[in-house]
């Protein structure tokens, strides 16, 4: 196999990147508050249907409290710690162990937009074809596509390497008693 | 229960052919612990048919050996790769990968095994002389007390949440909301399902957690690049005597938290192991030398103990009343059933010979994790040197495997993908995400006794004085760890304007310096 991942990727000495000044805040420094106020919203619509759609008969006012509550707490504890003012504050006065990195050498991807989007398609892509095409072939599939795609070794790499992890995990399993699906080729 | 019983059952097990089970349940479980993703739960759940051929004593024993094991894989993968096996790793991961990173990772491997071993030993001895005794007091905890307990666990590891109490409870409460998902407990309608049937079901622990932690781990390596570090080697394993000191401190006031906590029915090893990691951090940054995030010592110890104490004590009431305390001890509820032992107060009567032969397995079991992987420990460690284009796919096909075998289920594996997503944003957000996961495993323990003290009625809250008391200690650890925290940043913007004008004056005199050589020069 050929050089991993250092072919298309460089390895830089990480050094503490400066946070820009600009006191103006980008999309991005909201979206954790969006998200979190998103989920209290989940959390209070369903509380109040389950208070005001659910029949009495059910007695499932209890439950309707209960996500009403969380919904109330997410809203409240978002809205409060959220606010990209009080993150950037608390950020500063937390010792982040990200920011300990030393003389720690990281290997930068090259693209890790496509790597990241990649991998996720690999695990939607195994999580629909486990059932039809069994855990052998999907699991070996995958693999291979990791290592070719992601990993950018070489094909004939690849293709061993998923063979050899591919069998390793069939037999591995086998021998424990895992029952895994099993494809067109009764494995 | 006295020590001729003991040794009685030490002589019913020194078998070579059972200890030679032990040293495979210790191997099997170490490898499957190892495998980052799977936890002890998953290495019982698997192997265990494996063991159903035995006597009961030497299947328990190997049940052991996997679970010790399987731990102690978990704090392995922790501590190497910072993908904790489970959630109660977590403290490892947090503590032992900085040491990773700085080429003590065999320090931080040996503190977690011998911490492991000395609270297992400790836990052992405690389900054998004082176990019966004491299960009869966690027995008499009712609901309002449970809740008070779960409000208090809570609240004290939301005080562990990056900076904020505030964030902390809210990311505890979104957890519960996720752990709501599925039926009503009492009135059977679905909640947030969204109209799915596999939703009804509810969400298994086991691929949100492998999710939030596995696959969201490959995405954020994929995202940032692979740590290359020279220090992947395990290096030597003898800590200096300062970690020896602070470790063992730790590691004894852990024994004692996760002991009588693990007695109480619901009480899981997690809990324990980040009960304790708070109080470590608390009392560090009380002194104002905290290491924590930067790799503490007495975050490892203490936490390993505190995990290992309260997984010996799950077994007193499982033994002593039948009470499952977690998943794993109702996984070995399953096997003692299978082998014929109903798990009650029968075992330290009419079964004496054999719960002695099953706690005399607990001490051997323990011995052999000890001698097996404290020297195999570089060959444990050799994961970490696999280069990360090759370990990436191993890990994902791990997660998704382990997280399909939860249930056999094809829809946990979607879970797992979007759990995997969701710890990949709260990473990139810097959302606290242990508060999360505590919230996602008691929030429906702490749904079950809420609902239980309002049925019961609302004012036996007030009339127990044991729930009051752990209400007032929530109140008292939100108040401290606020303290703290406000200290702690103050001390910061101190130090950080003592830098910049040590840095002002030292510029300055450098200029100066500078003026007179070129003065001098010019002369």
């Amino acid at each position: 196999m050929s050089n991993p991942l250092s072919q298309d990727h460089k390895a830089v000495e990480e050094s503490s990147p400066k946070e820009s000044d600009s006191p103006r805040r980008k999309v991005n420094d909201y979206l954790p508050l969006v998200a979190l106020l998103l989920v209290a919203l989940i959390a209070v619509a369903e509380g109040l249907r389950f208070l005001l759609y659910i029949p009495v008969q059910a007695q499932a006012d209890m439950a309707g409290w209960y996500l009403l509550g969380l919904g109330i707490i997410i809203f409240g504890s978002a809205a409060y710690a959220e606010r990209p003012s009080r993150v950037a504050k608390v950020r500063g006065s937390v010792v982040n162990d990200e920011d300990e990195t030393g003389d720690v050498e990281v290997i930068t991807p090259a693209n890790p937009v496509r790597d990241v989007s990649l991998c996720i398609a690999l695990v939607v892509l195994y999580a629909a074809a486990l059932p039809f095409a069994g855990f052998a072939i999907t699991n070996g599939l995958t693999v291979f596509a990791f290592l070719r795609f992601i990993s950018r070794f070489g094909w004939i790499g690849s293709i061993l390497g998923a063979a050899v992890i591919g069998a390793t995990f069939v037999l591995a399993f086998s021998a424990i008693g895992v029952v895994l699906p099993s494809g067109p080729f009764g494995f | 229960m006295g020590i001729p019983e003991i040794l009685g059952g030490f002589a019913e097990i020194m078998r070579p052919q059972v200890l030679l089970l032990a040293v495979l349940g210790c191997l099997a479980g170490t490898m499957v612990g190892v495998i980052p993703g799977l936890g002890p739960v998953t290495a019982i759940a698997i192997l265990f048919p494996l063991t159903t051929y035995l006597e009961p004593a030497a299947g328990i024993m190997v049940l052991a050996s996997i679970y010790y094991g399987a731990m102690y894989g978990g704090s392995t993968t922790a501590v190497l790769l910072r993908i904790p096996g489970e959630v109660s790793s977590l403290p490892a991961a947090l503590e032992g990968y900085p040491m990773t990173r700085r080429g003590r990772a065999g320090v931080a491997l040996a503190i977690a095994a011998v911490a492991s071993f000395a609270a297992g030993i400790i836990g052992s001895a405690g389900v054998a002389l004082i176990g019966p005794h004491l299960a009869g007091l966690a027995l008499e905890f009712g609901p309002a007390e449970m809740l008070g307990l779960v409000v208090f666990s809570l609240t004290a590891i939301a005080a562990l949440s990056a900076g904020s109490v505030v964030r902390g409870i809210g990311m505890a409460a979104a957890g519960m909301l996720l752990a709501s998902v599925g039926l009503d407990l009492t009135s059977s309608q679905p909640r947030m399902t969204f109209g799915s049937t596999e939703l009804m079901q509810g969400l298994d622990i086991v691929p949100v957690m492998i999710g939030l932690f596995g696959v969201a781990q490959v995405l954020r390596t994929l995202e940032e690049g692979a740590v290359k570090v020279r220090s992947q080697r395990v290096g030597s394993l003898m800590p200096t005597r300062g970690e020896v000191r602070r470790s063992a401190a730790a590691g004894a006031r852990g024994t004692a938290l996760g002991f009588p906590l693990g007695l109480i029915p619901g009480m899981l090893p997690s809990i324990t192991a980040f009960l304790s990691y708070a109080t470590e951090r608390r009392r560090s940054l009380r002194r104002g030398e905290s290491r924590f995030g930067k790799g503490a010592v007495e975050g490892i110890g203490g936490a390993e103990a505190a995990n290992n104490s309260t997984a010996m004590a799950g077994f007193v009431p499982l033994f002593s009343l039948g009470i499952p305390t977690g998943p794993t001890m109702a996984l070995i509820m399953a096997a003692l059933m299978v082998y014929g032992v109903t798990p009650g107060p029968t075992m330290f009567t009419s079964n004496l010979d054999l719960t002695a032969a099953i706690i005399a397995s607990f001490f051997i079991a323990n011995i052999v994790l000890l001698l097996l992987n404290l020297p195999l420990v570089g060959l444990w460690a050799k994961i970490a040197q696999v280069p990360y284009g090759i370990l990436a796919p191993i890990i994902l096909a791990c997660c998704l495997v382990g997280a399909f075998t939860a249930r056999n289920s094809v829809f946990d594996v979607w879970v797992c993908l979007i759990a995997g997503l969701a710890g990949w944003a709260m990473g990139k957000w810097k959302l606290p995400i242990a508060p999360f996961v505590m919230g996602f495993i008691l929030g429906p323990m702490l749904e079950l006794s809420l609902r239980q003290t309002m049925a019961i009625s609302p004012s036996s809250m007030l009339s127990s004085p044991i729930f009051l008391c752990f209400v007032a200690a929530a109140l008292v650890s939100a108040l401290l760890s606020y303290r703290l925290h406000r200290r702690a940043s103050r001390a910061m913007a101190e130090s950080a304007a003592l830098q910049e004008g040590d840095a002002a004056a030292r510029e300055s005199e450098d200029e100066s310096q500078e003026r007179t050589i070129r003065r001098d020069g010019a002369q």
